[in-house]
């Protein structure tokens, strides 16, 4: 089986994969890559408000063959009141 | 190696839970055994099937696992030689799940009627096998919650520490070096992670310098930090004082 490599960037984080991950063709290696960005949502998520997770995908040929972008906005609403609403309160 | 050698590994292991009296002993080294060496990847029982024999683990490193389906595999739990990893099917005859060989094994397999009968003549032995089947449901809770809410470092960090704190109260590990005969997607099957998520995050756990893996060997160069990762209790797996646990450094 061919190998993968998938090299994530958390934020400004990068990390390389140099080991690689054997998987039997490309569409598996996008699925996988899919997957990855899934679970490493789900670790990331309580900790904060924003997050960009990407991941490329590199064949043993060292090409690039899929990147994947996760992003994620977070903001509570109490602190970014409706001014309407506010003016109604204050008069 | 003989079959009493292999019987006296199952000895050893119900006695790292609790001792026997050595007229016990000697029923279970009584037992008949036929030895039938396996490949890896060999189902020795498959969900569904009848059984009218146990099998006791006498070398290599077997699995309960279920596929799902959509083919994924989820391994159910990790028998090291001295398991009967079915001796609920003395009680339940059709198998719920399947057992299968992850590495090439050698497996003894022991008619029911050899265990029924011992079982029925000693109160002790019966009770040692029916503490077995407690303590591997105290490990499928452990699992449970592993796999439910353990983040992936942390799950894989426990199996890691339960592997080798098996593997040394039954003296085939120092608990620094141990034979971890698993490959990746193996371990993933076990943890329900993805391979390539479980690759990346043993990557990070040997990068933090607390463990190290090459072919097939683990050495622990952290034992206390490998614990708190996994927040690694052995409580649960109920051995003996008198069995090898390993020490903080």
């Amino acid at each position: 089986m061919p190998s993968y490599f998938f090299h994530t960037r958390d934020g400004w984080k990068l990390e390389i994969d140099e080991e690689g991950t054997d998987l039997p063709d490309d569409q598996s290696a996008r699925n996988a890559a899919k997957e990855l960005l899934a679970a490493l949502n789900r670790e990331k998520l309580p900790n904060g408000d924003h997050m960009s997770l990407s991941v490329t995908v590199q064949n043993a040929q060292g090409v690039d063959i899929y990147v994947a972008n996760l992003r994620l906005d977070g903001a509570s609403t109490d602190i970014l009141p409706d001014p309407k609403l506010s003016k109604q309160d204050g008069g | 190696m003989d079959k009493q050698h292999y019987l006296e590994r199952l000895v050893l292991k119900l006695e790292t839970h609790v001792p026997l009296p050595p007229a016990e002993r000697e029923k279970l080294l009584q037992l008949p055994l036929t030895l039938k060496r396996l490949e890896a990847n060999h189902d020795i029982v498959r969900e569904g099937e009848l059984t009218q024999q146990c099998c006791l683990v006498a070398e290599g490193l077997v699995c309960r696992y279920k596929i799902v389906g959509d083919g994924a595999r989820q391994i159910l739990s990790l028998h090291l030689p001295g398991d009967i990893p079915d001796i609920h099917s003395l009680l339940i005859e059709r198998m719920d799940h399947c057992l299968g060989t992850l590495t090439p094994a050698v497996v003894g397999l022991i008619p029911h009627e050899a265990v029924r009968s011992l079982t029925r003549a000693s109160y002790r032995v019966s009770e040692a096998f029916w503490r077995e089947t407690l303590i591997e449901a105290s490990i499928y809770r452990e699992w449970m919650v592993g796999i439910g809410r353990r983040a992936a470092p942390s799950r894989i960090a426990h199996l890691l520490c339960e592997f080798i704190t098996k593997m040394t109260a039954i003296g085939l590990s120092d608990g620094v070096i141990c034979n971890l005969p698993l490959t990746q997607p193996e371990i993933a099957d076990a943890l329900g992670l993805s391979t390539v998520h479980m690759n990346k995050k043993l990557r990070e756990i040997r990068e933090a310098r607390l463990v190290r893996i090459r072919v097939n060997r683990l050495t622990v160069l952290d034992w206390k930090g490998l614990c708190s990762l996994a927040e690694f209790d052995p409580d649960y797996l109920h051995l003996q004082p008198g069995a090898a646990k390993i020490k903080d450094d």
